[in-house]
């Protein structure tokens, strides 16, 4: 059986400060699926917390299989969709049925009069994410904010590398038209 | 040379994970107009999806959170009270059970008329109840009372050890 790291074990003994440590060192990355995957900015910091709380119950449970980073990763991206799932917000699985492309179900872009409230590319990019479904989101955050592999993602997600490739593959080209559609190269 | 366009898979490649395109692809992107002007859009998006500046905690989340965690630990009744009660309350129940189904009276004859009148208060009474409310619905009382009793030993000892197995559970051992 993998040891536990050394902080896992001081945390477990009751280490406030370690704990603390801990909460620093993936803050980033929970916050990135957190902001990602759930729009309304509400609920983001509790989810935040509450996925920090539910870590530290679940700790003992951890045994050095995989990374800590990934573990955290999956407690976050699990708490999101169980948050998604209960407010009613159509994941992946709900919006495609198979055979399906992502490109035939997913809701048209936001329409272009709606765009001049949003000069800023940033903001428009931020609006066209909010409208894939929160497994792309997650999978774009992973991958372009917390530069983890393909491997990594799948670990966090419980998809299949190929699948984890082809959602990010989806998404960027999805993203891409949307932002393209409307604006010039030159603008984009 | 290349006549056809890169496709979105090998643009997306191009602009990512160059190193592994191959060395026509990489030629061709770079010597045609639509598909060096698609890379460039490729380009841009990227940037804009590594761009976290709209992500936010407060400062004191850190501290926060493992102020609420300690919080959420006094609350609750403290650790060594629990054990304690749990250390007590398990080897009493699994005495209780044992002398109840074995014949406690017979057992306590020899004890002082006073233990052998709490013994049986206590316990006589209380299961007698219990079998009496489970024999209304059909179950077989005496069964199904020794095995919740039991069950529940099990659990009150699995939770005491719990702490000193690791977090793990007494029978995934």
């Amino acid at each position: 059986m993998a040891e536990r790291p050394e902080q896992i074990e001081r945390i477990l003994s009751g280490d406030n400060k370690a704990f603390e440590e801990f909460v620093r060192q993936h803050q980033r990355l929970v916050s990135h699926i957190v902001f990602r995957m759930v729009p309304n900015d509400e609920d983001r910091k509790d989810l935040c917390q509450d996925i920090f709380l539910k870590a530290h119950q679940s700790l003992a449970g951890f045994r050095n299989e995989s990374r800590l980073s990934t573990w955290v990763g999956r407690v976050a991206y699990n708490r999101c969709l169980n948050h998604l799932e209960k407010k009613r917000v159509p994941l992946f699985e709900d919006l495609c049925p198979e055979g399906e492309t992502v490109d035939s179900v997913i809701g048209q872009s936001t329409p272009p009069d709606e765009y001049a409230e949003h000069q800023d590319l940033a903001v428009r990019l931020r609006h066209e994410i909010n409208n894939l479904p929160p497994q792309y989101r997650a999978v774009v955050s992973l991958y372009h904010l917390d530069d983890m592999t393909y491997k990594e993602i799948g670990e966090i997600t419980q998809l299949p590398e190929g699948t984890v490739k082809s959602y990010l593959f989806r998404a960027r080209k999805l993203l891409k038209e949307r932002l393209t559609a409307k604006y010039r190269a030159e603008e984009l | 040379m290349r006549d056809q366009h890169a496709t979105e898979h090998q643009i997306q490649k191009y602009v990512d994970e160059r190193h592994r395109l191959e060395r026509p692809v990489i030629n061709h992107i770079e010597s045609c107009d639509y598909c060096s002007e698609e890379a460039v859009r490729y380009r841009l998006l990227f940037d804009g999806l590594a761009d976290d500046s709209d992500i936010v905690l407060p400062a004191d989340f850190a501290s926060s959170v493992t102020a609420t965690v300690t919080g959420a630990e006094t609350t609750v009744p403290g650790r060594w009270s629990v054990k304690l009660i749990l250390s007590l309350a398990a080897p009493i129940l699994i005495v209780a059970v044992t002398l109840y189904f074995l014949g406690f009276e017979s057992i306590l004859a020899g004890f002082s008329r006073s233990v052998t009148v709490v013994f049986t208060l206590l316990f006589g009474e209380l299961f007698s109840a219990a079998c009496r409310f489970l024999a209304r619905y059909g179950l077989d009382a005496e069964l199904s009372g020794f095995t919740a009793l039991l069950l529940l030993a099990v659990g009150l000892i699995d939770r005491l050890l719990r702490p000193l197995l690791g977090g793990k559970a007494m029978l995934s051992i």
